[in-house]
């Protein structure tokens, strides 16, 4: 399929008919079964020069602007390779679009480890999830700083982030790193999220989990007005110190997601540190946004959460949507499997129970929970951000209907009322990137991401219509370049 | 960490004046610093009582910070087992700083470069003092 021009493929693939011929997993004819570790490659230099992309299709006038990836790419050094997905120093992608043109770029975060660790030839630090021999002990959080989660447009800036330590500023231009972001000293090296939520006000809202603060752990919520000063922070305990990555906000509240993923002192690294204990259930925290000491703590069944989507409120509920998985093996298993190039290394695609879009809706008044899924794989979930705290639907990173998913195939839109599923399928061994919402001034809008094609080792650039995914993409651009896969983006225009 | 300085820094030469030939010294390098400024606060403990549970130093000085690295020398040591904590008091305020979660945000060290999260035990971090031979200990702070 792969030497068949690329757009109409890819078009093809997104209408109905062809779903029986799709094969959904790593079967086609040609594809080697070890082709997805593509995505985990370390990268070996420090920057990527401007490369440009060929383009199929128009590029929409709305998506001229710049995207922005951000995701682990400094995996091996000295031999020596990290053993899960957290640890590699981050490195940000630059896809400058212009109406004829997309050019590429891409440099890492000098970061404090990534600094003395160039220079040194090796790595110094051990990772969340791997121990490495005769390292240096952390200083402190900030020890450990990859930033290499995901990226916030802030004063002019970029804040390239991680969760366990602070966020590090970037020159949104040029990708120099201007260094690390101190609040105060009260908060220097302090968690901070990788997952800050912008208000309809311009509040910068966010959350920093520390699992290993006393016996159970506390969480720290942050509020940054809009001159980019932290104006009040809260510490609160939790009732136990489950993995925390993200959070939601709805009209007056911030909610919170506790899984049953509990740090336990004495494992080998942060990672390993975590243990999964369903019957504790899970805790939801509610959080006045005016009044941060109002907190209120809910119980759910048994879960696993990295990331929320919207949530807003209506009669006395708070209705908030998230990927949910049912257990952490995507974090304690999975996330391990996809760097695993030893010997004796499965060939597969690690197979882990995936997170389906669900709806937590919590009544205020009776303070019960109600969980329901959607049924459909989503993940990196995002929406429109002008429509508020509501969604008229939901976008992800998404499989195409399969017995056995591997890794992302699709992009996905939910409609959180009515349920209904759309999604634009890509071709074979096309592996999808977090699709973020551009919306569009004429009344269309369009959902722009990245995917990495295993078979030609190119890495792209997609634009669809976010109201026409099964139309298949509008514009694709690839370049003689693949990148690591990353986590999340942003897009400023 | 918590333990304040009970004595300012001795110069060397007065130190070896008063050196009783029996007793041993102690080299102690102290690398990493983090910034040129502030004061090294560094404190020797003889038992794995005064080190853990905050009681009170053998020995304990305040060496001025002007570059990456300070150097310091105790004479007329009994020999025997010794654990040393120090930290970066960078700011010069007396005491070692930290984050909202308690966290410190000044930097730190113990002998033998021990300690991964938090302070290590003794056992962990003590090292022979020997009479009649050169010692020497070498910290980074972290």
């Amino acid at each position: 399929m792969h030497r068949r021009n690329f757009l109409k493929s890819a078009a093809l693939v997104a209408s109905a008919p062809y779903l029986t011929v799709l094969p959904g997993v790593t079967t086609s004819a040609g594809e080697s079964p070890t082709a997805w570790k593509l995505g985990w490659r370390s990268v070996d230099v420090d920057s990527f020069a401007p490369l440009p992309l060929s383009i199929d299709g128009e590029i929409p006038a709305d998506v001229v602007g710049t995207l922005y990836r951000n995701g682990p790419a400094k995996l091996e050094r000295a031999g020596v390779r990290y053993k899960h997905w957290f640890d590699g120093d981050g490195m940000i992608q630059q896809f400058r679009i212009t109406p004829d043109s997309i050019v590429h770029q891409g440099k890492f975060v000098a970061t404090t480890k990534y600094v003395e660790e160039e220079a040194a030839g090796q790595f110094l630090y051990s990772g969340a999830g791997t121990e490495l021999p005769a390292t240096q002990g952390w200083r402190n959080n900030d020890s450990g700083n990859v930033a290499n989660t995901a990226l916030l447009p802030f004063d002019g800036e970029l804040l390239a982030l991680w969760e366990g330590g602070s966020a590090y500023r970037v020159d949104a231009d040029t990708l120099q790193t201007l260094g690390r972001k101190d609040w105060s000293d009260e908060l220097k090296h302090m968690p901070f999220s990788a997952h800050p939520l912008v208000d309809t006000e311009g509040t910068v809202w966010n959350v920093g989990s520390a699992t290993y603060s006393g016996g159970s752990g506390a969480i720290v919520v942050y509020r940054i007005d809009t001159a980019g000063e932290v104006v009040a922070t809260e510490l609160i305990k939790t009732p136990f110190a489950g993995y925390m990555h993200s959070f939601t906000m709805s009209e007056r509240h911030l909610i919170f997601y506790i899984g049953p993923h509990v740090f336990e002192r004495g494992g080998s690294t942060f990672v390993n540190s975590f243990q999964w204990q369903p019957d504790r259930g899970s805790r939801l925290l509610v959080v006045e946004k005016d009044d941060l000491s109002s907190q209120r703590w809910f119980e759910a069944p048994s879960g696993f959460v990295f990331h929320c989507a919207n949530a807003y409120e209506q009669r006395g509920r708070i209705i908030a949507n998230m990927s949910l998985y049912e257990d952490a093996g995507i974090m304690d298993t999975a996330m391990f499997g996809l760097l695993d190039t030893s010997a004796d290394a499965p060939t597969e695609y690690p197979q882990f129970p995936r997170a389906e879009l669900a709806t937590v809706e919590l009544d205020l008044t009776s303070g019960k929970v109600h969980v329901q899924s959607s049924g459909e794989l989503l993940e990196f979930p995002g929406s429109d951000a002008r429509l508020g705290y509501r969604a008229k639907a939901i976008f992800g990173t998404g499989h195409a209907p399969s017995e056995r998913p591997t890794y992302s195939n699709a992009v996905v839109r939910i409609d959180p009322t009515t349920g209904k599923v759309n999604r634009a399928i890509f071709p074979d061994e096309h592996i999808v990137e977090e699709p973020l919402f551009v919306g569009g001034s004429s009344g269309n809008d369009w959902l722009v991401g990245t995917f990495l094609d295993l078979g030609r080792e190119q890495t792209g650039v997609y634009v669809l219509d976010a109201n026409n995914l099964a139309g298949g993409p509008v514009a694709m651009a690839r370049m003689e370049r693949a990148l690591p896969l990353g986590f999340h983006g942003c897009f400023t225009g | 960490m918590t333990n304040r300085p009970t004595r300012v820094f001795i110069p060397v030469m007065a130190l070896l004046a008063a050196t009783n030939i029996e007793a041993a010294s102690l080299d102690i390098e102290v690398t990493a610093i983090e910034a040129p400024t502030g004061f090294i606060m560094l404190a020797m403990f003889d038992s794995a009582e005064a080190f853990n549970d905050g009681g009170k130093p053998v020995r304990a000085v305040k060496l001025p910070v002007e570059g990456e690295r300070v150097e310091a020398r105790f004479d007329d040591l009994p020999a025997g087992k010794y654990a040393i904590k120090l930290y970066h008091d960078a700011n010069g305020n007396g005491e070692m700083d930290s984050n909202m979660l308690g966290l410190p945000i000044e930097g730190y060290g113990f002998s033998n470069n021990v300690g991964r999260f938090g302070q290590p035990p003794f056992t962990d971090a003590a090292f022979e003092v020997a009479e009649e031979t050169p010692n020497s200990t070498s910290i980074r702070v972290r």
